[in-house]
């Protein structure tokens, strides 16, 4: 009986170690260091070889990113204009969900060849990321509940209660307007849609967003919030890649150039924040 | 045959030194060490400085949190040990589904459900009550109350932690020999008489060591408030490394803060420990 347990932990811990060193092969260094400056037929389209990106997202955050109810699958604005990056860059699109908190640092170190989660490009994540060309202007605005009257825009939330996601740029923003007394206390959840759920619990009065995640948000919630006032900022958003990483930079910012030119970009934008948008 | 004497029984034989190395506690000096490095450390970095200045509301707020947690806590577990050790069959049942409720639940779950779908709810039947019988100050002030993430977070604590101190409790309590109860109730005590002055007595001696363990725990679970918008020292943590992406500097000294916090907790059980032991 000893000896059979004995052999059964053997086992068990050679099956584990092996599981390690086949995914430290396939998931190491070797396969992100994969491109070739090989030759393909017409120049542009050799791009990266047919390589996988990996793509790090936070998939909480309609319409830039959600996991469908059910099929699982991670849909929305990103993954569309990265499967189209990748056919005009020749790579392979792959999305993985992941948590905001940590997801630069994830980058850093190589768990992804690329963050695409409607990341805002700002000077300070420039010291630490590479960005893409931008790919969307936006501006921040103010989500409320349907019923709310004492809110008319960013300028009356003093005294109030304002929701965001911890570290985004709506967190740095609402911190920064709570200095000027503009904002009466923040409150900071680990995504947006815990955030918006607050807002609809009324545990807040209202949230910090981005206009489009406004727009998504409004439809997941049937109505039952608003956006009021103009949009108060304006931004870009890009795709944070590695510093250093001047392949997929070249790559991707060519393919994104090209997609503005020939309309691409517009249809794509058409699709989800037009026709999807909340009426 | 057999032999008649140890021979690394004489203390000190046969060593270069006559030190009892085994009884060193070289925990205590790797922790000193530790500590020494990172005083050290955060003396000469004005990046260890800056950290440490941005995580200071978070650890007030994180010894605020355990400590009216635990209070709660304590209350609660009292209350659910006796109910569970009471003869009457309707508080023991409820008592039991408590217990086994809870316990069968994950605290961050617990705290997510109180937080996101439980308190939103009663705050909302709570108010509109207090509003159907034209008192709007009540109504005002219960909102306030359950809107407050700390409160939430204080409750979830409480309520989960509750039921681990309910079975420490009992246990406490069940391990003073019955006879002693009998023997009390035959000198004419009440059965109330006989548990204020002879079993409770005895079983505090006995319950403090873990309670005092559940409380160190307590403290380490609060980090699960993050989650539900409460800037403890935690949330304090992830907010400053998105903001400057020093992720390093950030949970080192997170890790550190927690560690002394927790050191100074276990010292205190320890010291509970010999007292309980040494009163017997």
């Amino acid at each position: 009986m000893r000896g059979r347990t004995w052999a059964l932990v053997v086992v068990l811990v050679a099956v584990v170690i092996a599981g390690v060193i086949v995914r430290a092969r396939v998931m190491g260094p070797g396969s992100a260091s994969a491109p070739s400056p090989a030759a393909g037929p017409g120049a542009p389209a050799a791009g990266l070889g047919g390589r996988e990106i990996r793509i790090g997202s936070d998939t909480t955050y309609p319409p830039f990113e959600t996991v469908d109810e059910k099929t699982k699958a991670i849909v929305g604005f990103d993954p569309d204009l990265m499967d189209e990056v990748c056919r005009r860059a020749n790579c392979k699109a792959k999305f993985t969900t992941t948590a905001w908190d940590g997801i630069f640092v994830a980058l850093a170190k190589g768990d992804f060849d690329a963050v695409v989660s409607g990341v805002t490009i700002t000077d300070e994540r420039r010291k630490a990321v590479e960005f893409s060309e931008p790919y969307l202007r936006y501006g921040q605005v103010v989500l409320v509940r349907t019923d709310e009257a004492a809110i008319a825009g960013v300028d009356t939330l003093a005294r109030k209660q304002v929701a965001v996601q911890t570290g985004t740029t709506n967190d740095e923003k609402a911190t920064a307007l709570q200095k000027e007394g503009k904002v009466g206390s923040i409150k900071r959840y680990e995504t947006f849609a815990l955030a918006v759920l607050a807002l609809v619990n009324k545990d807040v009065d209202a949230v910090i967003i981005d206009s489009y995640a406004a727009d998504g948000f409004i439809k997941v919630h049937d109505a039952k919030l608003k956006k009021v006032g103009e949009p108060f900022t304006s931004e870009a958003l890009g795709i944070a890649l590695r510093q250093g990483d001047t392949a997929l930079k070249q790559a991707f910012d060519a393919a994104l150039a090209a997609m503005k030119t020939d309309g691409t970009l517009d249809r794509l934008y058409k699709t989800w924040f037009v026709e999807r948008a909340p009426k | 045959m057999f032999p008649s004497h140890d021979p690394a029984a004489p203390a000190g034989r046969g060593r270069l030194l006559p030190v009892p190395w085994e009884r060193v506690p070289w925990w205590g000096l790797v922790l000193l060490a530790a500590g020494c490095a990172a005083a050290l450390g955060i003396a000469g970095s004005p990046r260890y400085r800056d950290t440490l200045a941005f995580l200071r509301d978070g650890v007030v707020l994180t010894l605020q949190l355990t400590l009216a947690a635990y209070a709660l806590a304590l209350v609660i577990g009292l209350a659910a040990a006796l109910m569970r050790l009471s003869r009457q069959k309707v508080l023991v049942t409820i008592s039991i589904l408590y217990i086994e409720v809870i316990r069968g639940v994950p605290l961050l779950v617990l705290l997510i459900y109180i937080a996101f779908v439980a308190a939103p709810a009663v705050s909302a039947v709570l108010a509109g009550a207090a509003q159907a019988l034209g008192m709007p100050g009540v109504a005002r002030v219960i909102t306030g109350t359950i809107r407050s993430d700390f409160n939430r977070a204080v409750l979830g604590l409480a309520i989960g932690y509750g039921a681990y101190l309910a079975e420490i409790y009992r246990a406490g309590i069940e391990a003073i020999p019955r006879g002693q109860v009998e023997a009390a109730r035959s000198l004419g005590m009440s059965t109330g008489q006989a548990m204020r002055h002879v079993v409770l007595p005895q079983a505090v001696r006995i319950v403090l060591p873990p309670l005092g363990n559940d409380l160190v725990a307590l403290l380490k679970d609060s980090a699960l408030a993050s989650a539900i918008a409460v800037p403890e020292l935690t949330q304090a943590g992830r907010l400053l490394s998105s903001r400057t992406f020093r992720a390093f500097e950030t949970y080192n000294m997170v890790a550190l803060l927690y560690l002394m916090m927790t050191l100074l907790g276990s010292l205190g059980v320890r010291a509970l420990e010999r007292w309980s032991r040494g009163g017997r």
